[in-house]
């Protein structure tokens, strides 16, 4: 597997005062890893780290093969931290202009980077007049310009309505299809990174608290399966006389059984005689086990 | 080489519509048309002191180097530094592949233009006015312009302003806010006047520098490479300077 970001033991103190204490990460190439933690947790000191605007107190970092901050790091990744960085007296067009100038690059991939953020019609308006939405496009499409292997996105849809969220989040999940560049993105609404992300980094106090694919944060094991019935007490009793781990939380009966055990479930509970009205892998949401995750340190 | 002309591209597209570019233009606008209305509304007899198209120039070249040049040149460094860290912009800068140091090349460039934009705002503005005066006020004797003396005064102040420029260049990233880039640069010039003639080590300050590029036109030729070599001196270590501090910093600002 090959690594866009790798980090051990990665630190950064500010005074006295610890703001990220040995991480040890590892974001594989090609997929889209979302960054998580709470206010505070560390995750923009560390995206800052990441691309060599701030310096580690200790503890060594790659990005792409090479150290933070380096002109070859930097010229196989765009970045978004934050607020979006443009020019309000420019136009869009202009913001991308200055960008091309400063990385190299045809005329044309100016045009196509507002195209792909849908900016092609306000290119020509001035910044000042575009909404929060456009603004988050246009630092996309800044970030995108280039084609990038790696995009570092911290907060991107910070402030956004939901039609403005739904955009970007698009928007992202486009990027590893079309160029196969890797995407690392800190975002605190957990819903919407649970649409977009396969894997996960969560940091909390600065420290590491899981790395891995997102279906498996705050893994337990068998999952449960949630059944409503017309009589409650007497598939509570049935499946008990099974040895299954039953519960009840109103107005479903728990069941902790394996997904290819549904079809079983469903026979024995028809059998015995019970009107069957649901039967549905009881899931938990990401932002319970994310707070689970962060109760338990 | 050719990163460095990119990246002053990319300042160039900056000067539309950003008030660094109003500075550099109202800057020298506002001194001419200040002292035309003195001129036109008053009695001086000029030509007293001397013939009045050489009045006129000195009195603009002077006002501009001594006063004028460093609150437009510390307006300029302040805002165009000032548009990079409004909106965070700063980021997106440092994000670039390209060394830092020609970030920092860049902006010296892109400052150092602006002024020469300003001096020659100033020398068209000296020019139609000095036409104006000839014509309409007769007691000024104009005489014959001279313009390889017009054409001095302005070089002179070129030269002059490049330390000013390189050193608040430098500052705008340090000193925070209007009220204390401008400061810096009416201390400068105030010090200028206090100590005038003192040989003090203020004397070789850029505003006294400044200060002295109208005195250099009439003196001999020693003295103009004396005010060359000088000002050549300021602006590399001025420069050196801000480059060293910019690239060894963490995230600016």
């Amino acid at each position: 597997m090959t690594l866009a970001i790798q980090s051990d033991g990665l630190s950064r103190r500010f005074g006295k005062l610890p703001a990220v204490e040995g991480l040890d990460l590892r974001v594989p190439e090609g997929t889209i890893t979302a960054f998580l933690g709470p206010n505070g947790a560390g995750k923009t000191t560390t995206i800052r780290l990441l691309l060599g605007l701030l310096k580690p107190t200790s503890g060594t970092c790659e990005v792409l093969g090479h150290r933070p901050g380096e002109v070859e790091a930097l010229r196989q990744l765009g970045a978004m931290v934050e607020s979006p960085s443009l020019y309000g007296h420019l136009t869009g067009f202009e913001n991308v202009e200055i960008t091309r100038l400063m990385r190299g690059g045809a005329r044309s991939e100016t045009d196509r980077v507002l195209e792909v953020v849908g900016l092609t019609r306000d290119a020509h308006r001035v910044v000042q007049q575009y909404s929060l939405g456009m603004r988050q496009r246009l630092a996309m499409a800044l970030a995108l310009f280039g084609s990038p292997r790696l995009l570092v996105l911290d907060e991107p849809t910070n402030g956004l309505d939901p039609s403005g969220i739904q955009e970007i989040r698009e928007l992202i999940r486009q990027v590893p299809k079309q160029t196969g560049a890797t995407v690392f993105l800190s975002s605190h609404i957990l819903a919407e990174v649970e649409q977009v992300a396969s894997n996960l980094v969560v940091i909390h106090r600065g420290v590491l608290r899981y790395q891995g694919p997102t279906g498996d944060l705050g893994d337990q094991g068998v999952p449960w399966q949630q059944i409503r019935v017309d009589q409650a007490d007497r598939a509570l009793a049935q499946l008990r006389e099974r040895g299954l781990e039953v519960k009840y939380e109103e107005p479903y009966v728990l069941v902790q059984t394996p997904d290819e055990g549904v079809p079983a479930l469903a026979a024995l509970l028809v059998n015995s005689g019970l009107a069957l009205h649901e039967l549905t892998p009881r899931r938990v949401s990401l932002e319970t086990r994310f707070l689970a995750l962060l109760e338990g340190a | 080489m050719t990163t460095l002309m990119s990246l002053f591209s990319a300042e160039r597209i900056k000067w539309r519509r950003n008030w660094a570019t109003v500075a550099a233009i109202l800057g020298p606008a506002s001194l001419v048309g200040f002292l035309f209305l003195i001129f036109w509304n008053s009695e001086i007899q000029a030509s007293k002191l001397g013939p009045g198209f050489l009045v006129w120039y000195q009195v603009v070249y002077s006002a501009w180097n001594l006063i004028f040049m460093p609150i437009t040149v510390a307006l300029v460094c302040l805002l165009s530094w000032g548009e990079e860290e409004e909106a965070g912009a700063w980021k997106h800068l440092l994000l670039q592949p390209v060394p830092r140091q020609f970030h920092y090349l860049a902006k010296c460039m892109s400052h150092a233009t602006l002024l020469l934009i300003a001096q020659l705002v100033l020398a068209l503005l000296v020019l139609l006015t000095s036409l104006l005066i000839s014509k309409y006020l007769l007691y000024l004797d104009m005489g014959p312009r001279r313009l390889w003396l017009f054409s001095g005064l302005g070089a002179t102040s070129l030269i002059a302003s490049l330390p000013l420029v390189a050193l608040h260049t430098w500052l705008a990233t340090r000193l925070r806010g209007v009220g204390s880039n401008l400061t810096v640069a009416l201390v400068g010039s105030l010090l200028t006047v206090v100590l005038a003639g003192l040989r003090m080590p203020v004397m070789w300050s850029p505003w006294a520098l400044a200060a002295s590029g109208v005195r250099v036109v009439f003196v001999s030729e020693p003295g103009k490479v004396g005010l060359f070599a000088l000002a050549c001196g300021l602006v590399i270590a001025f420069v050196a300077l801000g480059t060293f501090d910019f690239s060894r910093r963490e995230e600016q600002r």
